[in-house]
């Protein structure tokens, strides 16, 4: 009785970890992700979504992969797991779902009523854009790391205030 | 042609050049990134049967350089990065899919049979029946219910998914636009024709500067915000008490005056007219001093004056200015309060009053004087003598940026500490409400060095603010004095001279340091005006904020209601991007119970929300006793509907008081005879003040159980012809909840009862049973004919919680 409920529970809490062995990632003709589980038989199991258990501290691990209806299929341990092709697949799925432009530098920064207006160049291009509550709105998550949610759910990546460009900095600075 | 965002000439070339003419197109928008993530504009247009999108890099040349600053880049065109072109009968299945940060419009290639969202199950018509309102296929005004999905939950997809294709991508900045463009392509799609432009186009971005505005549901940018008008608006809250301000100011005045005139005494004539040999009031010392003493006397009384009207009217005003603002949260939907922190907004309000009451009463009266004073001091100066007044003024504008340099630095430290501050009394609050956790967990020492660090860093900024605070401000007095050197080195030639008499000197030295003060405040003036319009701003928003919920101009009465209650199509969203509940349509006679089964978030307790008008529908109608309820008034509502919730909120009072709410004037016989049909008397009855024993903060806090038979005994002192349980007995005891079953049977009959539930027990004795799933009616009729169905979501969660039951042994 005791052996059937460990292994019942060591079921549950097993991770299915995706390796080249079991699995084979391919992007279909929308460009779009999909997983076909390899073994005895091979079956499609369609488009797949990789969401980042810890997007912040490992970005390329602990990567769960579901289906279209929110079924957990697997987890990758980590990107490099497999080869070089299929790891560039991974990387431009996990590059799509998680936008978040780094800040190059901070141009202007100007409060009216609560809300800021940021005008910043960025490694995609120049935003402006405004948040609500700028204290509130930057998070710190690393040593050295913020990131900066705007007014419409976009986020930035200042990933090395220590390395930023001087003058920025003291832009942000009274919001640390 | 419906522009959802602006189409350039240039585009319009381009697009022409590729086939497709302007006069074809029937709508574009404008997102802005391409599939690698770049920020460029990204036009998709459709017409009648096709799509396309072409993706260009804009052009930019370097602004000019002007002094004192470079203008912005100019565009010059357009590189084109790619063009992608659809017919629309090749693809279907359109979707919004929102990822961390951006999303895309993505189709499926084929044509569309099947339905993607709700379930098909054997009683549900086909999808192109479903609907049967008028303007046939799609309801009215062939609106089309889209489906807009969050990643996460795509749903069930054709061929899982394979043959899905990005039509184009976009960052949360556009989202709102491109949702329009969807809602008008599934349409297009079908139909070949454009939908009906659906009421007032809401505004997301500013017409005069062209900025978005920073909050999507308030259209006010705070750039091109008319100040004056903020001010302006205030003015009639002061009006009432314009005789005490007008009395404020001259007393200010005078005391300002007297100001002045203390030193010319004390120095000029002083020095000048009573102690030297050939002085107009030479040796009358006593008398000087009188006359010194007697100003300074008046110049305390007229202070003290001040002090008291201020003090008189200070009250009053903050007073009027909470009370309207306070009053006008009674006025407001729940969708003002949810999302804020509505905790923090008394405090913040209460704060905001005493700003403008410290501006409009203290901070502008003085800057009036000062003005009056700079003026004044420098006229008498320039009068005395020209040139010293030339060069002892000529190093202040110097002092000045100095100084706004140095408030700027403290500004930026004073924020750093705050910021520390704010952290280390964050981890306390925390640290001590979950202090239950803290100690089953045994993690006190972690907490004590969490706090240790979090103390640490809050005390070395703190020092570090003092040591710069000990050597700037030393150092800058120092400079300060900088004016008066000048003057006792020309002023004490002059005087050895015999040009300048020494009087005059030592006036000059107190003047000018009484024109420093008033200059630096007239500059601070910005940034506490910058305060003021703030305070004044958020005042305003509670006081402006349109309920979302109004009640009707000429309301109908229902006189005696009988509780017939009937949903017709109802849809509803608390935000734009997902359909919380989607063509819900069912009917309760009068004294019927209904039982509403769902997993959590399907939407079952929005159906109560709406049904109370916290909300109101967006799609469909509510009707009680054949009455839209938007036609009632929200009295004549309330008074008919009764609703026990999981959450109980129960005010800081006696129990007694709290049962009361629901009816003022019920005797104490009848508060004890609801107690007794909630099961709430035997627990009562046992505490030492019975019926009036204290519950809240600070007080006996309640069990979740007993909190909650306080609340049923409540609803039913109000007896109200329709009553809603939602998981009333969730926090109980299985004893309990079965004890409150019986007297929720005796309390349910002959009343209309909606019981929302997850534990299917509860619902034994409902008449009527509907399955809510992703906001939709899924399933409905009674237990038996649900039971049965083969795949019935009903008969699946009842075949679970079954099974759930007999892994903990008991076999029903």
């Amino acid at each position: 009785m005791e052996n059937m409920e460990n292994s019942r529970l060591s079921k549950i809490v097993s991770m299915n970890r995706l390796t080249p062995e079991n699995c084979r990632f391919s992007l279909s003709s929308g460009g779009f992700l999909l997983m076909e589980c390899l073994g005895e038989t091979s079956e499609m199991m369609g488009r797949v979504i990789l969401h980042r258990a810890f997007p912040f501290e490992y970005p390329e691990s602990f990567l769960a992969v579901m289906d279209t209806e929110q079924n957990e299929l697997g987890v990758i341990q980590d990107v490099t797991d497999f080869d070089p092709e299929t790891r560039q697949f991974l990387r431009c799925a996990l590059a799509r779902r998680y936008y978040m432009p780094i800040i190059v530098r901070i141009d202007s920064i100007k409060e009216r009523f609560g809300f800021s207006y940021w005008k910043c160049k960025t490694d995609q291009g120049d935003v402006s854009f405004s948040v609500k509550d700028t204290y509130r709105s930057i998070l710190k998550v690393g040593e050295n790391r913020i990131v900066i949610t705007d007014a419409d759910g976009a986020r930035y990546d200042i990933p090395d205030l220590i390395h930023f460009d001087k003058k920025s900095f003291r832009k942000i600075e009274l919001y640390l | 042609m419906r522009e959802l965002s602006p189409l350039p000439k240039t585009v319009r070339d381009m697009l022409s050049e590729k086939g497709i003419p302007e006069q074809d197109i029937l709508t574009c928008v404008c997102a802005d990134m391409d599939e690698t993530g770049t920020l460029c504009d990204a036009y998709a247009v459709m017409t009648k049967d096709e799509l396309a999108i072409l993706t260009l890099l804009p052009t930019l040349r370097p602004g000019k350089r002007t002094f004192p600053y470079i203008k912005p880049c100019i565009q010059t065109g357009y590189a084109e990065l790619d063009f992608t072109h659809f017919m629309l009968s090749d693809i279907c299945d359109f979707r919004l899919e929102e990822y961390v940060g951006s999303g895309k419009l993505t189709a499926r290639l084929g044509r569309d049979e099947t339905p993607t969202d709700a379930p098909e199950g054997p009683d549900m018509p086909p999808r192109w029946n479903r609907r049967s309102g008028p303007g046939g296929l799609f309801g009215s005004g062939g609106k089309e219910s889209v489906s807009t999905v969050p990643l996460s939950s795509i749903g069930k997809e054709p061929n899982k998914g394979i043959d899905r294709i990005c039509l184009f991508n976009f960052t949360f900045r556009k989202k709102a636009v491109v949702q329009q463009f969807l809602e008008i392509l599934k349409v297009v799609a079908k139909t070949g024709e454009l939908p009906a432009e659906s009421g007032t186009k809401k505004e997301t971005v500013c017409p005069k500067c062209k900025t978005p505005y920073p909050d999507p549901h308030s259209p006010v940018c705070p750039r091109c915000m008319d100040k004056m008008q903020m001010v302006k608006r205030l003015l009639p809250f002061f009006y009432k008490y314009k005789f005490f301000i007008i009395l404020i100011f001259l007393c200010i005045l005078a005391s300002s005056v007297l100001e002045l005139l203390s030193p010319y005494i004390s120095s000029k004539i002083f020095y000048d007219e009573v102690l030297a040999v050939n002085g107009k009031y030479y040796g009358q010392i006593v008398g000087i001093i009188l006359v010194i003493v007697g100003a300074n006397l008046l110049s305390t009384v007229v202070s003290m004056i001040t002090q008291l009207i201020n003090s008189r009217i200070s009250a009053r005003v903050t007073y009027d200015l909470k009370k309207i603002i306070f009053s006008s949260f009674g006025r407001l939907s729940l969708s003002f309060f949810t999302g804020r922190q509505t905790g923090g907004l008394m405090t913040q309000l209460n704060s905001d009053a005493n700003t403008l009451y410290w501006f409009f009463c203290d901070a502008f009266p003085y800057m009036i004087i000062n003005i009056i004073q700079i003026i004044g001091v420098s006229a008498v100066l320039l009068y005395m003598d020209w040139k010293l007044t030339l060069l002892t003024v000529l190093p202040l504008p110097l002092l000045l940026y100095v100084y706004r340099l140095i408030l700027y630095a403290f500004k930026k430290m004073h924020a750093r500490q705050f910021s520390k501050s704010r952290s280390f009394y964050d981890l306390i609050a925390d640290v001590l409400s979950g202090i239950r956790i803290v100690k089953s967990f045994s993690k006190e020492k972690e907490e004590v060095s969490r706090f240790d660090a979090k103390s640490r860093d809050e005390a070395n900024t703190g020092l570090k603010l003092t040591k710069m605070s000990n050597t700037i401000f030393p150092l800058f007095h120092f400079m300060m004095f900088s004016g008066a050197y000048i003057v006792w080195i020309y002023g004490g030639w002059k005087v050895s001279q015999g040009v300048m008499q020494y009087g005059t000197m030592m006036l000059f030295i107190s003047y000018l340091s009484s024109l420093f003060g008033p200059m630096n405040q007239l500059a601070d003036m910005s940034g506490t005006l910058t305060n003021c319009i703030n305070a004044i701003h958020r005042l305003f928003e509670v006081h402006d904020a349109i309920p979302d919920v109004v009640e009707s101009k000429h309301p109908v009465s229902l006189g005696n209601v009988q509780g017939k209650v009937e949903f017709d199509h109802v849809g509803f969203s608390y935000t734009k991007d997902k359909k919380t509940i989607d063509g819900v349509t069912f009917t309760v006679e009068t004294g019927e119970t209904l039982g509403i089964v769902g997993k959590t978030g399907a939407g079952k307790s929005t159906l109560a929300n709406l049904l109370t008008r916290l909300y109101d529908v967006s799609e469909g109608g509510i009707y009680v006793d054949g009455v839209d309820i938007r036609n009632l008034s929200f009295d004549e509502l309330h008074r008919s509907i009764a609703i026990v919730s999981q959450e109980t909120y129960l005010f800081r009072g006696t129990i007694m008081d709290n049962i009361r709410y629901a009816k003022p004037d019920a005797g104490e016989e009848e508060v004890m005879a609801a107690a007794k049909v909630a099961y709430a008397h035997p627990f009562i009855i046992q505490y030492p003040d019975g019926y009036n024993t204290m519950i809240g903060k600070g007080y006996k806090e309640l069990s979740g159980g007993e909190r909650q038979r306080v609340s049923i005994a409540r609803a039913i002192l109000k007896n109200p012809k329709i009553l809603i349980l939602d998981e009333a007995t969730a926090s109980m005891d299985t004893e309990t909840e079965w004890q409150i079953q019986k007297a929720i049977t005796e309390i349910t009959r002959g009343r209309t009862t909606f019981i929302i539930a997850h534990r299917l027990s509860t619902l034994r004795d409902a008449d009527k049973l509907i399955v809510i799933d992703g906001g939709k009616m899924v399933e409905s009729g009674t237990h038996r004919e649900l039971i049965i169905k083969p795949d019935g979501v009903y008969a699946k969660l009842y075949k679970l919680q079954l099974e759930a039951l007999k892994t903990i042994g008991i076999d029903p």
